[in-house]
């Protein structure tokens, strides 16, 4: 049985350590899923190998950092591999459409303020774009966002 | 791994099938192929000819010297270890 998703996990390692292991690695994990071993185990020490080729990169060093470097390194596999994901769907987003994911972010970025428009750019699909969120609750300051309007300005080409 | 392969050349899963066998550790394929890296560039195991897409390994002259030495070395905190234990009583 060939679980695709696994075989994609070798991708976490950089590209030279792919182009060295990646060929003998999915051959193996083959081997492996065809003698019973568990996907999940696998999956775990594909993500963990990926961290400490990475991390031994990063810090020049023999051994993976523990703790809070070794988390903020799986983290940023997790967001490039989504990232990396996302960038292969098409661009749907016309002007005044919401993306949640962007709204969200300038939504956190842009909490304090009130009764303001905050235009930011941004780049979708290599497009400049401007965002401009308006907060439109001033009840409570200080207190969550309640509602706003976001304006999500993209280029014709890309509408 | 430098064990494993000081009974002849092994491709991956035969090595990881070995080093089950006589140390009781399952190693996953990252693992497996991330310390064959680091063996490789450190110049104690050496790729060999692919045989049916499969590639082996092999012990260098210089794996075999490393291994010879930390063996001993072993052997050594082993055998420290027994005497202190039957000089304790345990």
């Amino acid at each position: 049985m060939t679980l695709r998703w696994l075989h994609g996990l070798i991708h976490l390692h950089p590209r030279r350590w792919q182009s060295r292991f990646g060929s003998e690695t999915s051959l193996l994990i083959d081997e492996m899923l065809a003698e019973g071993e568990g996907a999940h185990k696998i999956a775990l020490d594909l993500v963990g190998s990926a961290l400490s080729v990475r991390a031994r990169r990063l810090t020049n060093s023999r051994f993976a950092p523990p703790g809070l470097a070794s988390l903020a390194i799986v983290v940023a596999l997790v967001v490039a591999a989504m990232l990396q994901t996302s960038s292969l769907q098409p661009l749907s987003l016309k002007p005044g459409e919401l993306n949640p994911v962007l709204v969200r972010e300038m939504h956190a970025h842009h909490a304090d303020h009130v009764n303001q428009v905050h235009w930011s750019t941004v780049t979708i699909k290599g497009a400049r774009c401007q965002v401009g969120i308006e907060r439109d609750n001033d009840l409570d300051p200080g207190g969550p966002l309640v509602t706003s309007k976001v304006t999500i300005c993209i280029p014709d080409q890309h509408s | 791994m430098l064990t494993s392969l000081a009974g002849g050349p092994k491709p991956g899963y035969e090595l990881i099938k070995d080093i089950e066998s006589f140390a009781g550790v399952s190693l996953g394929p990252g693992t497996l192929y991330g310390c064959i890296a680091q063996l490789e560039e450190e110049g104690l195991i050496e790729a060999l000819a692919e045989e049916k897409r499969r590639r082996p390994y092999g012990l260098t002259p210089e794996g075999r010297k490393i291994l010879r030495s930390a063996l001993q070395q072993s052997s050594d905190i082993a055998a420290a270890g027994w005497l202190r234990l039957s000089g304790s009583g345990g």
